[in-house]
Protein backbone atom coordinates (compact mmCIF):
# COMPACT_ATOMS: atom_id res chain seq x y z
CA UNK A 1 0.00 0.00 0.00
CA UNK A 2 1.38 3.39 -0.97
CA UNK A 3 1.45 6.14 1.65
CA UNK A 4 1.32 9.85 0.81
CA UNK A 5 4.23 11.17 2.89
CA UNK A 6 3.15 14.80 2.51
CA UNK A 7 -0.33 13.97 3.79
CA UNK A 8 1.13 12.04 6.71
CA UNK A 9 3.35 15.00 7.57
CA UNK A 10 0.39 17.38 7.56
CA UNK A 11 -1.59 14.99 9.74
CA UNK A 12 1.29 14.79 12.21
CA UNK A 13 1.51 18.60 12.36
CA UNK A 14 -2.23 18.89 12.96
CA UNK A 15 -2.07 16.27 15.70
CA UNK A 16 0.84 18.03 17.42
CA UNK A 17 -0.97 21.37 17.24
CA UNK A 18 -4.11 19.80 18.68
CA UNK A 19 -2.16 18.28 21.56
CA UNK A 20 -0.45 21.61 22.33
CA UNK A 21 -3.78 23.46 22.18
CA UNK A 22 -5.41 20.91 24.45
CA UNK A 23 -2.53 21.13 26.93
CA UNK A 24 -2.82 24.91 27.02
CA UNK A 25 -6.59 24.90 27.45
CA UNK A 26 -6.68 22.01 29.89
CA UNK A 27 -4.21 23.62 32.26
CA UNK A 28 -5.94 27.03 32.22
CA UNK A 29 -7.03 28.39 35.60
CA UNK A 30 -8.86 31.56 36.50
CA UNK A 31 -7.87 34.26 38.99
CA UNK A 32 -10.57 34.52 41.69
CA UNK A 33 -10.09 38.21 42.55
CA UNK A 34 -7.88 41.14 41.54
CA UNK A 35 -4.32 40.40 42.58
CA UNK A 36 -0.72 41.52 42.21
CA UNK A 37 1.85 38.86 41.42
CA UNK A 38 4.98 38.52 43.57
CA UNK A 39 8.55 37.97 42.36
CA UNK A 40 8.88 34.76 44.44
CA UNK A 41 6.90 32.87 47.10
CA UNK A 42 6.16 35.35 49.89
CA UNK A 43 8.27 37.87 47.93
CA UNK A 44 7.88 41.45 46.73
CA UNK A 45 5.01 42.73 44.58
CA UNK A 46 5.76 43.00 40.87
CA UNK A 47 4.26 45.36 38.37
CA UNK A 48 1.82 42.69 37.23
CA UNK A 49 -1.80 43.23 38.21
CA UNK A 50 -4.44 40.69 37.26
CA UNK A 51 -8.19 41.29 37.27
CA UNK A 52 -10.50 38.70 38.79
CA UNK A 53 -11.52 36.19 36.12
CA UNK A 54 -8.26 36.52 34.17
CA UNK A 55 -7.20 33.16 32.73
CA UNK A 56 -3.74 32.12 33.89
CA UNK A 57 -1.55 29.10 33.50
CA UNK A 58 -0.25 27.48 36.67
CA UNK A 59 3.37 26.54 36.03
CA UNK A 60 4.84 25.38 39.29
CA UNK A 61 3.71 24.86 42.87
CA UNK A 62 5.90 25.36 45.88
CA UNK A 63 4.17 24.69 49.19
CA UNK A 64 1.16 27.00 49.26
CA UNK A 65 2.46 29.16 46.41
CA UNK A 66 1.99 28.78 42.68
CA UNK A 67 3.88 30.38 39.81
CA UNK A 68 1.45 31.81 37.28
CA UNK A 69 1.84 32.86 33.68
CA UNK A 70 -0.48 35.51 32.32
CA UNK A 71 -0.01 37.43 29.09
CA UNK A 72 3.55 36.25 28.72
CA UNK A 73 4.57 37.38 32.22
CA UNK A 74 5.28 35.20 35.24
CA UNK A 75 4.85 35.78 38.96
CA UNK A 76 3.85 34.05 42.19
CA UNK A 77 0.59 34.00 44.12
CA UNK A 78 -1.03 32.00 46.94
CA UNK A 79 -2.76 28.88 45.62
CA UNK A 80 -6.15 30.08 46.86
CA UNK A 81 -6.02 33.08 44.51
CA UNK A 82 -6.80 30.87 41.55
CA UNK A 83 -9.81 28.69 41.01
CA UNK A 84 -8.63 25.12 40.62
CA UNK A 85 -12.16 23.90 40.05
CA UNK A 86 -12.38 25.63 36.67
CA UNK A 87 -9.25 24.07 35.20
CA UNK A 88 -10.04 20.65 33.88
CA UNK A 89 -6.37 19.78 34.07
CA UNK A 90 -6.39 20.20 37.84
CA UNK A 91 -3.24 20.20 39.85
CA UNK A 92 -1.69 17.46 37.75
CA UNK A 93 -0.95 20.07 35.11
CA UNK A 94 1.34 21.84 37.55
CA UNK A 95 4.99 21.06 37.95
CA UNK A 96 5.61 20.79 41.69
CA UNK A 97 9.31 20.43 41.18
CA UNK A 98 9.17 17.02 42.82
CA UNK A 99 7.26 15.05 40.26
CA UNK A 100 8.82 12.79 37.73
CA UNK A 101 7.29 10.37 35.33
CA UNK A 102 9.78 7.64 36.14
CA UNK A 103 7.93 6.26 39.14
CA UNK A 104 4.71 5.69 37.26
CA UNK A 105 4.89 2.29 35.74
CA UNK A 106 1.95 0.56 34.24
CA UNK A 107 1.62 -2.98 35.48
CA UNK A 108 -0.53 -5.74 34.13
CA UNK A 109 -2.21 -6.44 37.46
CA UNK A 110 -2.08 -5.16 40.99
CA UNK A 111 -1.23 -7.75 43.60
CA UNK A 112 -3.88 -7.87 46.31
CA UNK A 113 -6.62 -5.54 47.51
CA UNK A 114 -8.56 -5.16 44.30
CA UNK A 115 -12.34 -5.01 44.65
CA UNK A 116 -12.44 -8.69 43.66
CA UNK A 117 -9.86 -9.59 46.31
CA UNK A 118 -11.87 -7.80 48.98
CA UNK A 119 -15.05 -9.59 48.03
CA UNK A 120 -13.59 -13.04 47.52
CA UNK A 121 -10.89 -13.05 50.17
CA UNK A 122 -11.17 -15.08 53.35
CA UNK A 123 -10.97 -13.28 56.69
CA UNK A 124 -7.63 -13.75 58.39
CA UNK A 125 -7.91 -13.19 62.14
CA UNK A 126 -4.37 -14.46 62.76
CA UNK A 127 -3.08 -11.42 60.88
CA UNK A 128 -5.36 -9.18 62.95
CA UNK A 129 -3.74 -10.51 66.11
CA UNK A 130 -0.35 -9.64 64.65
CA UNK A 131 -1.61 -6.14 63.83
CA UNK A 132 -2.91 -5.70 67.38
CA UNK A 133 0.48 -6.62 68.79
CA UNK A 134 2.06 -3.77 66.78
CA UNK A 135 0.45 -1.13 68.98
CA UNK A 136 2.82 1.72 69.76
CA UNK A 137 4.02 2.41 73.28
CA UNK A 138 2.70 5.91 73.94
CA UNK A 139 5.50 6.50 76.44
CA UNK A 140 7.89 6.54 73.47
CA UNK A 141 5.91 9.11 71.50
CA UNK A 142 7.39 12.33 72.96
CA UNK A 143 10.92 11.10 72.21
CA UNK A 144 9.91 10.10 68.68
CA UNK A 145 8.40 13.52 68.01
CA UNK A 146 11.31 15.44 69.51
CA UNK A 147 13.86 13.42 67.56
CA UNK A 148 12.11 14.32 64.31
CA UNK A 149 11.55 17.98 65.15
CA UNK A 150 7.78 17.51 65.17
CA UNK A 151 6.44 20.34 67.32
CA UNK A 152 2.73 20.88 68.00
CA UNK A 153 1.19 23.22 65.47
CA UNK A 154 -1.36 24.86 67.77
CA UNK A 155 -4.86 23.95 68.88
CA UNK A 156 -6.72 26.60 66.86
CA UNK A 157 -5.93 25.14 63.45
CA UNK A 158 -9.14 24.72 61.47
CA UNK A 159 -10.23 24.58 57.85
CA UNK A 160 -13.61 25.74 56.65
CA UNK A 161 -16.04 23.18 55.31
CA UNK A 162 -16.19 24.92 51.94
CA UNK A 163 -17.73 23.47 48.81
CA UNK A 164 -17.52 20.71 47.76
CA UNK A 165 -16.47 19.53 51.21
CA UNK A 166 -19.92 20.11 52.65
CA UNK A 167 -19.18 17.27 55.03
CA UNK A 168 -22.69 17.05 56.41
CA UNK A 169 -23.38 13.47 55.53
CA UNK A 170 -22.74 10.90 56.64
CA UNK A 171 -20.08 12.22 58.99
CA UNK A 172 -22.37 14.71 60.71
CA UNK A 173 -24.20 11.90 62.43
CA UNK A 174 -21.40 11.46 64.87
CA UNK A 175 -21.51 8.99 67.68
CA UNK A 176 -19.01 8.66 70.42
CA UNK A 177 -17.56 5.21 70.83
CA UNK A 178 -19.10 3.65 73.88
CA UNK A 179 -15.82 2.49 75.31
CA UNK A 180 -12.65 4.55 75.25
CA UNK A 181 -9.40 2.72 74.94
CA UNK A 182 -5.72 3.39 74.66
CA UNK A 183 -4.45 5.14 77.74
CA UNK A 184 -1.93 7.90 77.27
CA UNK A 185 1.28 7.60 79.18
CA UNK A 186 4.12 10.04 79.61
CA UNK A 187 7.77 9.20 79.75
CA UNK A 188 10.90 8.51 77.88
CA UNK A 189 10.85 6.03 75.06
CA UNK A 190 12.96 4.54 72.35
CA UNK A 191 15.97 6.24 70.92
CA UNK A 192 14.87 7.50 67.52
CA UNK B 1 -4.59 -23.28 96.09
CA UNK B 2 -2.72 -26.45 95.18
CA UNK B 3 -0.10 -26.56 92.47
CA UNK B 4 -2.40 -28.59 90.20
CA UNK B 5 -5.38 -26.27 90.49
CA UNK B 6 -3.10 -23.26 90.04
CA UNK B 7 -1.74 -24.74 86.83
CA UNK B 8 -5.28 -25.52 85.65
CA UNK B 9 -6.41 -21.95 86.32
CA UNK B 10 -3.39 -20.61 84.49
CA UNK B 11 -4.12 -22.83 81.48
CA UNK B 12 -7.76 -21.71 81.48
CA UNK B 13 -6.79 -18.06 81.61
CA UNK B 14 -4.46 -18.49 78.66
CA UNK B 15 -7.12 -20.37 76.68
CA UNK B 16 -9.78 -17.76 77.39
CA UNK B 17 -7.58 -14.75 76.74
CA UNK B 18 -8.82 -14.13 73.15
CA UNK B 19 -12.44 -14.28 74.39
CA UNK B 20 -11.60 -11.77 77.10
CA UNK B 21 -10.09 -9.41 74.53
CA UNK B 22 -13.22 -9.62 72.39
CA UNK B 23 -15.50 -9.13 75.39
CA UNK B 24 -13.65 -5.94 76.32
CA UNK B 25 -14.02 -4.45 72.86
CA UNK B 26 -16.82 -2.09 71.89
CA UNK B 27 -19.22 -3.08 69.11
CA UNK B 28 -17.42 -0.61 66.87
CA UNK B 29 -14.07 -2.22 67.60
CA UNK B 30 -15.47 -5.70 66.98
CA UNK B 31 -16.82 -4.63 63.62
CA UNK B 32 -13.50 -2.98 62.76
CA UNK B 33 -11.61 -6.10 63.78
CA UNK B 34 -13.72 -8.19 61.46
CA UNK B 35 -13.27 -5.73 58.59
CA UNK B 36 -9.51 -5.72 59.19
CA UNK B 37 -9.54 -9.52 59.03
CA UNK B 38 -11.18 -9.36 55.60
CA UNK B 39 -8.58 -6.95 54.27
CA UNK B 40 -5.74 -8.91 55.83
CA UNK B 41 -7.14 -12.00 54.16
CA UNK B 42 -6.42 -10.34 50.84
CA UNK B 43 -3.00 -8.94 51.75
CA UNK B 44 -0.78 -9.78 54.72
CA UNK B 45 1.23 -7.41 56.86
CA UNK B 46 4.67 -6.43 55.61
CA UNK B 47 7.26 -8.45 57.52
CA UNK B 48 9.26 -5.54 58.91
CA UNK B 49 8.72 -4.83 62.63
CA UNK B 50 10.76 -1.62 62.40
CA UNK B 51 8.67 -0.24 59.52
CA UNK B 52 5.43 -1.22 61.29
CA UNK B 53 6.62 0.44 64.48
CA UNK B 54 7.45 3.61 62.56
CA UNK B 55 4.00 3.74 60.95
CA UNK B 56 2.44 3.33 64.39
CA UNK B 57 4.58 6.15 65.81
CA UNK B 58 3.53 8.57 63.05
CA UNK B 59 -0.05 7.30 63.25
CA UNK B 60 -0.30 7.80 67.01
CA UNK B 61 1.24 11.24 66.61
CA UNK B 62 -1.58 12.44 64.34
CA UNK B 63 -4.26 10.39 66.10
CA UNK B 64 -3.49 12.11 69.39
CA UNK B 65 -4.31 15.49 67.86
CA UNK B 66 -7.71 14.15 66.77
CA UNK B 67 -8.72 14.02 70.43
CA UNK B 68 -10.39 10.63 69.90
CA UNK B 69 -9.53 8.00 72.42
CA UNK B 70 -9.20 4.73 70.53
CA UNK B 71 -6.76 1.89 70.80
CA UNK B 72 -5.18 2.57 67.40
CA UNK B 73 -3.62 -0.15 65.24
CA UNK B 74 -1.67 1.01 62.18
CA UNK B 75 -0.14 -1.43 59.72
CA UNK B 76 1.36 -1.71 56.24
CA UNK B 77 0.17 -4.56 54.05
CA UNK B 78 2.15 -6.09 51.23
CA UNK B 79 0.30 -5.04 48.10
CA UNK B 80 1.16 -3.21 44.91
CA UNK B 81 -2.21 -1.46 45.08
CA UNK B 82 -2.08 2.20 46.02
CA UNK B 83 -4.62 2.64 48.79
CA UNK B 84 -5.27 2.97 52.50
CA UNK B 85 -8.17 1.73 54.62
CA UNK B 86 -9.77 2.85 57.87
CA UNK B 87 -11.76 0.32 59.84
CA UNK B 88 -14.14 1.18 62.69
CA UNK B 89 -12.60 1.21 66.13
CA UNK B 90 -9.13 2.40 65.10
CA UNK B 91 -7.75 -0.24 62.71
CA UNK B 92 -5.87 1.45 59.86
CA UNK B 93 -3.99 -0.22 57.01
CA UNK B 94 -2.04 1.22 54.12
CA UNK B 95 -0.51 -0.65 51.26
CA UNK B 96 3.20 -0.88 50.62
CA UNK B 97 2.38 0.44 47.12
CA UNK B 98 1.11 3.69 48.59
CA UNK B 99 3.90 3.87 51.17
CA UNK B 100 6.49 3.63 48.38
CA UNK B 101 4.86 6.56 46.62
CA UNK B 102 5.33 8.82 49.64
CA UNK B 103 8.34 11.11 49.87
CA UNK B 104 8.40 12.22 53.49
CA UNK B 105 7.11 11.56 56.99
CA UNK B 106 4.80 14.51 56.46
CA UNK B 107 3.27 12.74 53.45
CA UNK B 108 2.75 9.64 55.59
CA UNK B 109 1.20 11.79 58.33
CA UNK B 110 -1.38 13.12 55.84
CA UNK B 111 -2.36 9.65 54.61
CA UNK B 112 -2.73 8.31 58.16
CA UNK B 113 -4.52 11.44 59.37
CA UNK B 114 -7.06 11.11 56.53
CA UNK B 115 -7.79 7.56 57.69
CA UNK B 116 -7.89 8.60 61.35
CA UNK B 117 -10.57 11.14 60.39
CA UNK B 118 -12.68 8.37 58.80
CA UNK B 119 -12.55 6.52 62.11
CA UNK B 120 -13.28 9.51 64.34
CA UNK B 121 -16.27 10.46 62.15
CA UNK B 122 -17.47 6.82 62.15
CA UNK B 123 -17.90 6.91 58.36
CA UNK B 124 -17.69 3.17 57.73
CA UNK B 125 -19.30 2.21 61.00
CA UNK B 126 -22.40 4.23 60.14
CA UNK B 127 -22.73 2.40 56.83
CA UNK B 128 -22.42 -0.92 58.67
CA UNK B 129 -24.95 0.20 61.27
CA UNK B 130 -27.40 1.19 58.56
CA UNK B 131 -27.12 -2.31 57.17
CA UNK B 132 -27.92 -3.79 60.58
CA UNK B 133 -24.58 -5.51 60.73
CA UNK B 134 -23.34 -3.90 63.91
CA UNK B 135 -26.01 -5.57 66.02
CA UNK B 136 -25.18 -8.88 64.44
CA UNK B 137 -21.55 -8.28 65.29
CA UNK B 138 -22.21 -7.49 68.92
CA UNK B 139 -24.24 -10.67 69.30
CA UNK B 140 -21.90 -12.98 67.53
CA UNK B 141 -18.36 -11.75 67.67
CA UNK B 142 -18.02 -12.49 71.36
CA UNK B 143 -18.52 -16.14 70.60
CA UNK B 144 -15.40 -17.03 68.72
CA UNK B 145 -16.94 -20.32 67.60
CA UNK B 146 -19.53 -18.65 65.35
CA UNK B 147 -17.27 -18.59 62.37
CA UNK B 148 -20.09 -18.33 59.83
CA UNK B 149 -21.44 -15.13 61.33
CA UNK B 150 -17.98 -13.62 61.51
CA UNK B 151 -17.36 -14.56 57.92
CA UNK B 152 -20.65 -12.92 56.92
CA UNK B 153 -19.69 -9.70 58.62
CA UNK B 154 -16.21 -9.78 57.12
CA UNK B 155 -17.65 -10.29 53.66
CA UNK B 156 -20.10 -7.43 54.14
CA UNK B 157 -17.18 -5.25 55.23
CA UNK B 158 -15.32 -6.23 52.10
CA UNK B 159 -18.28 -5.03 50.03
CA UNK B 160 -18.22 -1.66 51.77
CA UNK B 161 -14.51 -1.17 51.11
CA UNK B 162 -14.89 -2.28 47.51
CA UNK B 163 -17.74 0.18 46.96
CA UNK B 164 -16.40 3.15 48.93
CA UNK B 165 -18.06 5.96 50.83
CA UNK B 166 -20.00 9.02 49.84
CA UNK B 167 -17.80 11.74 48.34
CA UNK B 168 -18.61 14.13 51.16
CA UNK B 169 -17.09 11.70 53.66
CA UNK B 170 -13.84 11.69 51.68
CA UNK B 171 -13.73 15.49 51.47
CA UNK B 172 -14.45 15.73 55.18
CA UNK B 173 -11.67 13.26 55.99
CA UNK B 174 -9.24 15.27 53.87
CA UNK B 175 -10.15 18.46 55.68
CA UNK B 176 -10.06 16.95 59.18
CA UNK B 177 -6.96 14.95 58.34
CA UNK B 178 -5.08 18.10 57.35
CA UNK B 179 -6.19 19.71 60.62
CA UNK B 180 -4.97 16.70 62.64
CA UNK B 181 -1.59 16.58 60.90
CA UNK B 182 -1.06 20.34 61.21
CA UNK B 183 -1.99 20.28 64.90
CA UNK B 184 0.47 17.42 65.39
CA UNK B 185 3.20 19.56 63.84
CA UNK B 186 3.45 18.19 60.30
CA UNK B 187 3.50 20.33 57.15
CA UNK B 188 -0.07 20.62 55.76
CA UNK B 189 1.31 21.36 52.29
CA UNK B 190 2.36 17.69 52.16
CA UNK B 191 -1.31 16.83 51.58
CA UNK B 192 -1.25 18.74 48.30
CA UNK B 193 1.96 17.00 47.28
CA UNK B 194 0.44 13.55 47.85
CA UNK B 195 -2.68 14.45 45.86
CA UNK B 196 -0.48 15.83 43.08
CA UNK B 197 1.33 12.52 42.89
CA UNK B 198 -1.85 10.46 42.98
CA UNK B 199 -3.32 12.52 40.14
CA UNK B 200 -0.47 11.40 37.91
CA UNK B 201 -1.92 7.88 38.00
CA UNK B 202 -5.42 8.79 36.89
CA UNK B 203 -6.61 6.24 34.39
CA UNK B 204 -3.14 4.93 33.76
CA UNK B 205 -2.42 2.23 36.25
CA UNK B 206 -4.34 -0.78 37.62
CA UNK B 207 -2.71 -0.22 41.00
CA UNK B 208 -4.95 2.79 41.56
CA UNK B 209 -8.12 1.24 40.13
CA UNK B 210 -9.82 0.68 43.50
CA UNK B 211 -8.63 4.01 44.91
CA UNK B 212 -10.06 5.99 42.02
CA UNK B 213 -13.30 4.00 41.96
CA UNK B 214 -13.94 4.67 45.65
CA UNK B 215 -12.65 8.23 46.05
CA UNK B 216 -13.20 11.60 44.35
CA UNK B 217 -10.40 12.40 41.91
CA UNK B 218 -7.22 13.77 43.50
CA UNK B 219 -7.72 17.03 41.57
CA UNK B 220 -11.18 17.46 43.13
CA UNK B 221 -9.72 16.75 46.56
CA UNK B 222 -6.88 19.21 45.92
CA UNK B 223 -9.39 21.91 44.87
CA UNK B 224 -11.56 21.20 47.93
CA UNK B 225 -8.60 21.65 50.28
CA UNK B 226 -7.70 24.93 48.57
CA UNK B 227 -11.33 26.05 48.90
CA UNK B 228 -11.21 25.13 52.59
CA UNK B 229 -8.35 27.58 53.11
CA UNK B 230 -5.42 25.18 53.46
CA UNK B 231 -2.98 27.91 52.43
CA UNK B 232 -3.98 29.99 55.44
CA UNK B 233 -2.61 27.36 57.81
CA UNK B 234 0.71 28.02 59.54
CA UNK B 235 3.64 26.33 57.92
CA UNK B 236 7.29 26.11 58.81
CA UNK B 237 9.29 27.30 55.82
CA UNK B 238 12.56 26.11 57.36
CA UNK B 239 14.53 23.26 55.85
CA UNK B 240 13.00 19.85 56.58
CA UNK B 241 14.34 18.24 59.74
CA UNK B 242 17.33 16.05 58.87
CA UNK B 243 16.50 13.35 61.44
CA UNK B 244 12.92 13.16 60.20
CA UNK B 245 14.12 12.73 56.64
CA UNK B 246 16.67 10.13 57.69
CA UNK B 247 14.25 7.93 59.60
CA UNK B 248 11.70 8.17 56.79
CA UNK B 249 14.36 6.93 54.36
CA UNK B 250 15.11 3.98 56.65
CA UNK B 251 11.37 3.18 56.69
CA UNK B 252 11.08 3.60 52.93
CA UNK B 253 13.99 1.25 52.31
CA UNK B 254 12.46 -1.37 54.63
CA UNK B 255 9.18 -1.78 52.77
Amino acid sequence: MQVDRALLGRLRSCLAAAILLCAAVCSAQVVREDLILLDKPDGKPMDIKLKGGTPVKALKRQGFWVELEAGGKNGWAKISTINYSTGSGGPSAIDTGRLGTGNIVSTSAARGLSAKDLLQGKANFDEVEKLEKLSFDLAALPAFRTAGGVQPGGANIALSAAKPASAGKPGAETQKPSQPAGEKKKGEGDDW
Amino acid sequence: MTGKSGALLFTLLIALAPCAVLAQQTDEEKVGRSAAAQLLGAAKLVDSPAAQKYVNAVGYSVAQSSGANYKWHFGIVASDSINAFAMPGGYILLTSGLAKLLESEDDLAYVLAHEVAHVTRHHHYQVIQRQGLAEQASKNLQAVSKDDEMAKLSLASGQIYARGLDKTAEFESDRLGVEFMAKAGYDPAAALGVLDRLQQFKGQDPRTELLFSTHPSPSERFAALVDSGIDKLPRREAKPDANREKRFKVFHDAI
